[in-house]
């Protein structure tokens, strides 16, 4: 029974790649906004079918080891095409009727500029009311590589970075929120320059950990399911491995702000004032500090960008976010009333130490990449008088040569985008006649698709000057 | 389970799938040929090279034994820090391991000094063997418990706005 079991788990885990296989090459027929999609599609396929030999020459077991062994591993396989099968969801969900053309051309020559070699970018739009990042090729190539036998390496497929960006459905067609990519795709330059894994930060003291460990004794599980009582200096190092793992993300997650400050300027930082304005503002959870220590941090990275030195508008809702940021940052508490609170009180000490590193380093990476001061205040006065008549903000009079017109960079185009929205928004509503709030949300997501627009057409205005 | 319309795949999950199939599949394929072993005492050149990759995961278990004890800590030492915690928990649950921290430490270090070994054509005592046998098969059923738990689950889908 047992030889047979093992048998069946094996035919069960080759009929998924069969399935599979439908599944791909009817993908393949669908539009997509690039040629990442294929590739990646064509890339699955060749796993999908190294997985299917492998189990199509399952040996004959030898031993009552074996037999669970062999068991054991065509559920692994049969599991490993169920994964793919999820990260397939992903393509599908990249189709051109989901992704705008403009947004997906802009985000890729943005990254570009801070990563100049080949890789594959996949924009997608997910349920979930969140920006998410994530590297595909570093995870596949890790499982394909662990597989004995498989007869692929890893190298011979994956000779460029996988990265799948996904932002809310729901605002699939505001590009000004869409600014947050620039976070998401920050995750990126940070991971293949290695910023934030080179930031050290001190040990938390001993005494600490073993406090928490103490008051707040947390379960482990028995892989059955089964809670199981160990020796206390296990319990001592899960907390000890919260505390870094926390401390690890959020200097991660401040890293990655301060690349998409860097690489968008103003208009990352209004994005995400917009994106954070309906949590709690002292709220921290397992992968981000709290808003307000993110916005107190870019508040800081603004000035020393020195964005505001010529923008009244944004010289004043600096300085009130400041008093709000200050007001608002909560005063640390004596005695922590649970494990989450007493381990975010000890990552955010380690945290607060090293934020000024955090900045440099960022700061070094993206010299000669990066937005900046200079270009904003170049660009952004003649924009204005562009945006205010409803016209895509493209071009603005070129000072040095008469009666030319200069294109402007994008990263201008969105930030001239978010100034008339923030600050001019009368002048938005008055010429949309809009009264009501529909009225005005109207205008808004008018204002929204006339960004769109002036990306694609800055795009196409690049291609024919390439050409 | 197919993925369904209007749903979006937790990505948080997928990641932690992914941990588990990489580890799962080397503790499958490193207790495969300690079987073999165990019947014939004889090794292939990718029976080596599969012992190799149980060598470097031992090897990560055993750096972050040091990182956890370092004054000053790298956001590249956390993940050893991680995967040595996981192999210590792993480790208490195996058959006859006593269970004070200097113990579990000095039995990480038996195991990668018995895999190298093992690479190396060494003789390896039976009592050796049984100990790296144990401390796979707990991977190994325990990854796979959990990919079944979160492949199988409704968690793996974010609920449609």
């Amino acid at each position: 029974m047992t030889d047979r079991l093992e048998l069946l788990a094996a035919k069960s885990a080759l009929n998924k790649t069969f399935e599979l296989e439908k599944q791909l090459n009817r993908l393949m027929l669908e539009d997509f906004p690039s040629k990442a999609q294929p590739d990646y599609l064509r890339l699955i396929l060749e796993i999908n079918s190294h997985v299917r030999k492998l189990l199509e020459k399952v040996q004959k077991p030898n031993s009552d080891a074996q037999i669970q062994l062999l068991r054991r591993r065509s559920r692994r396989l049969g599991q490993f095409i169920d994964f793919l099968h999820y990260y397939v969801q992903y393509v599908h969900e990249s189709g051109i009727r989901n992704v705008h053309w403009g947004m997906y051309e802009s985000f890729r020559e943005l990254t570009r500029r801070y990563f100049p070699h080949a890789f594959a970018l996949i924009l997608k739009p997910q349920w979930e009311y969140n920006y998410s990042y994530e590297e595909i090729k570093g995870r596949l190539s890790g499982i394909v590589d662990s597989i004995r036998d498989l007869g692929i390496r890893a190298e011979q497929y994956f000779n460029v970075p996988i990265i799948v960006v996904s932002f809310p459905i729901a605002e699939k067609d505001h590009i000004l929120l869409n600014c947050m990519l620039a976070h998401e795709i920050g995750h990126f330059i940070n991971a293949t320059n290695g910023i934030s894994a080179k930031i050290s930060f001190k040990r938390p003291e001993e005494s600490k950990i073993n406090a928490i460990a103490q008051r707040f004794p947390r379960f482990f599980l028995e892989p059955g399911g089964d809670e199981v009582t160990l020796a206390p200096y296990l319990y001592v190092s899960q907390v000890f491995e919260r505390i870094v793992t926390l401390t690890r993300s959020w200097i991660r997650e401040l890293t990655v702000d301060v690349i998409a400050l860097r690489m968008l300027g103003p208009a990352y930082f209004f994005a995400l004032l917009e994106f954070l304005s309906t949590n709690d503002f002292d709220r921290h959870t397992n992968a981000h500090p709290a808003p307000y220590v993110r916005i107190g941090f870019l508040l800081k990275a603004l000035e020393v960008e020195r964005y505001h030195t010529r923008n009244s508008d944004l010289r004043i809702m600096i300085r009130d976010l400041k008093n709000e940021v200050k007001r608002l940052t909560p005063k640390p508490i004596a005695t922590p009333i649970s494990f989450d609170q007493a381990c975010f009180q000890l990552a955010l000490a380690s945290l607060r130490k090293v934020m000024n590193n955090i900045m440099k380093q960022v700061f070094v990476v993206t010299r000669n990449k990066a937005y900046s001061a200079r270009r904003f205040q170049r660009d952004i006065p003649d924009l204005l008088d562009v945006i205010k008549g409803f016209t895509p903000p493209v071009e603005v009079p070129d000072s040095q040569k008469k009666s030319a017109m200069r294109q402007v960079d994008t990263v201008s185009i969105l930030n001239v985008g978010w100034l008339f929205y923030l600050f001019s928004s009368d002048s938005l509503y008055q010429i949309f006649n809009a009264r009501s709030s529909f009225e005005k949300s109207d205008s808004e997501q008018k204002l929204n698709g006339l960004i769109t627009y002036a990306l694609e057409l800055q795009q196409i205005m690049n291609r024919v000057d390439t050409s | 389970m197919e993925p369904r319309e209007g749903t979006s795949v937790r990505q948080d999950r997928l990641a932690e799938i992914g941990v588990t199939l990489k580890w799962g599949f080397l503790a499958d394929d490193t207790l495969w040929v300690l079987e073999k072993y165990r019947q014939t005492h004889q090794l292939t050149a990718l029976d080596r090279s599969t012992l190799k990759k149980a060598f470097l995961f031992l090897k990560k278990v055993v750096e972050g034994s040091e990182s956890s004890k370092a004054a000053e800590i790298s956001g590249d030492a956390v993940d050893s820090i991680v995967t040595y915690n996981q192999a210590r928990f792993f480790l208490s649950l195996s058959p006859g391991i006593e269970k004070s921290a200097d113990d579990m430490d000095r039995a990480l270090n038996e195991l990668t000094n018995t895999i190298e070994n093992l690479i190396r054509g060494k003789p390896i005592e039976n009592g050796k063997l049984v100990a790296l046998t144990n401390f796979f098969d707990i991977v190994g059923r325990s990854t796979l418990g959990r990919s079944t738990e979160l492949l199988r689950s409704e968690e793996m889908y974010k609920i449609p706005a």
